[in-house]
């Protein structure tokens, strides 16, 4: 898989992102360092142990690696959890908060298993 | 400004991807550095102050987040010398707004147009160093005015002196006596609205206080003996004819350096009681100028030979006039006089060798006309990049360990050959918290008592400590510090301390 496919892949028109970030080779290094962060595990067990300061910071983390790269279903459900986790959780959030984590953490791994595939 | 030179940017963010994707954007026109989160930015600004050129600041981050460095720079007013740009993937206008409004230049959202980052950074730091290059051509032409001003008032009034068989000091301590004075009166009594501007054009100002003398008879000016009361009459119309002189200008006569010369002219011999010459007035009638220069005037003329009389020492002249013999002040003045006599005739010797400075005018103002040279703050720059070589070279060769604790920053930079020996990292951010040496506690309460008893006067100390090598075994050592004072207007406050750790002389590992 190249990377103009992956981006068709999570529905991302490629000549947004080329007319960006102008180097296919530097995107696709970029998007190796991404899915690498420290971020996604810090993300993982700050939803774990209940601390939702660190999954703030590790939310807004994802948020901004993926807006970097225009990786957009990542960003939305990055920027809804990002807002839901803002000031600590409002109660009654918990339910939605882990509903998005989920669902960010699906389409993470989604984009890693794609970032694998990239040649 | 060096245009060879490459300047160097600080890229401030926890995520290594965005730290990279800037990095290369930039990376072929300037050097850049990478910090982690606030912290290590403040460090990086601390330990390189001068040569960052600018900031790239994320906000979210760990240890101390974006606005946290922002208003640490804010406070300790860095954000005048590096230009600082955000870059994050905060909307929301509150952020924006909360940036700017700590001193963000420009404000960069996710995803971002390489070119368009490019090109605001240029720009930015282009914008800066120009602003820079004009500040020191400010600086340096307002120094130079001030000098041309002092010196064609001391010649005008040299001439004066002259005259009166004196030597022209009596002007340049007149200049400097009203100046200590009215810096203490600053000081103490906010009320006299006393500007440093102010301060400057009185002083300026006070050197002409006895110009009118011009106009009195040699015969009255420089008798040796006492004056008759006819003698008197005329020797006091040199107030008045002083300040007539001045009105009498063509030009100028509404300038702020004649209007205050004419106050010191006419009202010097003014007396708060009401007493004085030549109209009588009293208490705050009397501009504050002339309060302070009669002060000055009447120190002055005690301490120093005169053809109808020798020289008083400093202690008698102090406690006449205290005793009100030599006429009537100011309580709020008296009080700024008796508090500072002590210093002031160290400081009338002290601030006198500045005079000399008078005569480089010339050579000083060529400098400026020819200048080639970098400017003032580049040149400061420069220096203390050549100190950090010098000082790094100098560490790479010492078999010890070197360290630098810095109190506000709570962080220590080691280096030294023997850092390695002893597991010393290269910085310790928050070192008091942290048991950055392991079993280290005796050791640190043995510094810790000692350094105790430093003061200002002696911030040096010793000490020897066992400590613990990167292996765990002990090692006596020898530790020499200083104690890092910083004046802070009239208080003084521990900075940090620097020192060195060697092994003591046949201890063995």
């Amino acid at each position: 898989m190249d990377v103009r496919a992956l981006y068709e892949n999570i529905g991302v028109d490629f000549a947004d992102v080329l007319a960006l970030l102008r180097k296919e080779e530097r995107i696709k290094a970029y998007l190796v360092q991404t899915m690498d962060d420290p971020a996604f595990a810090a993300l993982d067990s700050a939803m774990e142990q209940g601390d939702h300061e660190a999954a703030f910071r590790a939310a807004h983390t994802i948020k901004g690696m993926s807006m970097n790269l225009m990786l957009k279903p990542m960003t939305e459900t990055a920027v809804e959890l990002v807002e839901c986790l803002r000031d600590g959780l409002a109660p009654g959030e918990e339910e939605r908060a882990h509903a998005l984590y989920r669902q960010l953490k699906a389409s993470c791994e989604h984009l890693t298993a794609l970032v694998g595939e990239l040649a | 400004m060096t245009a060879s030179k490459r300047q160097t940017i600080l890229i401030a963010d926890d995520t290594a991807v965005n730290r990279s994707m800037l990095s290369d954007i930039l990376s072929d026109d300037y050097d850049i550095l990478e910090a982690c989160d606030g912290v290590e930015a403040l460090n990086i600004l601390r330990r390189r102050e001068g040569s960052i050129a600018l900031l790239l600041l994320d906000i979210v981050m760990p240890n101390m987040d974006g606005f946290d460095v922002l208003t640490h720079l804010h406070r300790n007013h860095w954000s005048d010398d590096v230009p600082v740009i955000v870059i994050s993937a905060e909307t929301s206008p509150a952020y924006i707004r909360k940036g700017f409004e700590l001193g963000v230049v420009d404000y960069v959202n996710r995803p971002f147009d390489p070119e368009v980052v490019l090109q605001r950074v240029r720009n930015t730091i282009a914008l800066f160093a120009k602003q820079n290059l004009l500040k020191d051509l400010i600086a340096e032409q307002v120094q130079e005015r001030e000098k041309t001003n002092t010196l064609m008032v001391d010649i005008l009034s040299t001439v004066v002196e002259f005259r009166n068989g004196e030597s022209g000091l009596h002007v340049a301590r007149i200049r400097i006596i009203t100046e200590i004075l009215l810096e203490a009166m600053k000081s103490r009594f906010p009320d006299y609205n006393l500007t440093p501007s102010k301060i400057a054009l009185i002083s300026n100002a006070a050197a002409l206080h006895d110009i009118g003398k011009i106009a009195i008879p040699e015969e009255i000016l420089n008798k040796p003996g006492r004056l008759t009361e006819e003698e008197f009459e005329v020797m006091k119309t040199h107030a008045a004819i002083g300040d007539e002189m001045l009105e009498g200008l063509h030009f100028g006569k509404n300038e702020a350096l004649v209007t205050c010369a004419r106050e010191i002219c006419r009202w010097h011999h003014e007396r708060w009681d009401g007493r004085g010459y030549p109209d009588g007035l009293a208490g705050e009638e009397i501009p504050v100028a002339a309060q302070v220069v009669a002060l000055a005037d009447v120190y002055d003329a005690l301490v120093s030979e005169r053809v109808y009389k020798s020289a008083f020492s400093h202690e008698t002249a102090v406690a006449m006039i205290e005793n009100g013999e030599c006429g009537a002040f100011n309580p709020d003045l008296m009080r700024c006089f008796l508090e500072e006599a002590d210093h002031l005739r160290d400081m009338v010797a002290l601030r006198s060798d500045r005079s000399l400075e008078l005569f480089d005018v010339g050579k000083l103002s060529r400098e400026v006309m020819e200048r080639s040279e970098p400017g003032l703050a580049d040149r400061t720059v420069l220096l203390l990049e050549r100190e950090r070589a010098k000082f790094k070279f100098t560490a790479s060769y010492f078999d010890g360990v070197l360290f630098d604790y810095d109190i506000e920053s709570d962080t220590v930079v080691f280096s030294g050959r023997g850092c390695e020996r002893f597991g010393y990292a290269e910085i310790v951010v928050g070192a008091s918290a942290r048991e950055f040496l392991p079993d280290t506690a005796k050791a640190i309460g043995v510094l810790a008592r000692v350094s105790e008893n430093s003061s200002p006067t002696s911030p040096v100390f010793e000490a020897q400590v066992d400590l613990p090598l990167a292996d765990g075994t002990l090692l006596c050592c020898n530790v020499a510090c200083l104690v890092v004072w910083a004046e802070d207007g009239d208080t003084l406050h521990k900075l940090g301390v620097v020192g060195r750790i060697v092994a003591v002389e046949g201890a063995a590992a």
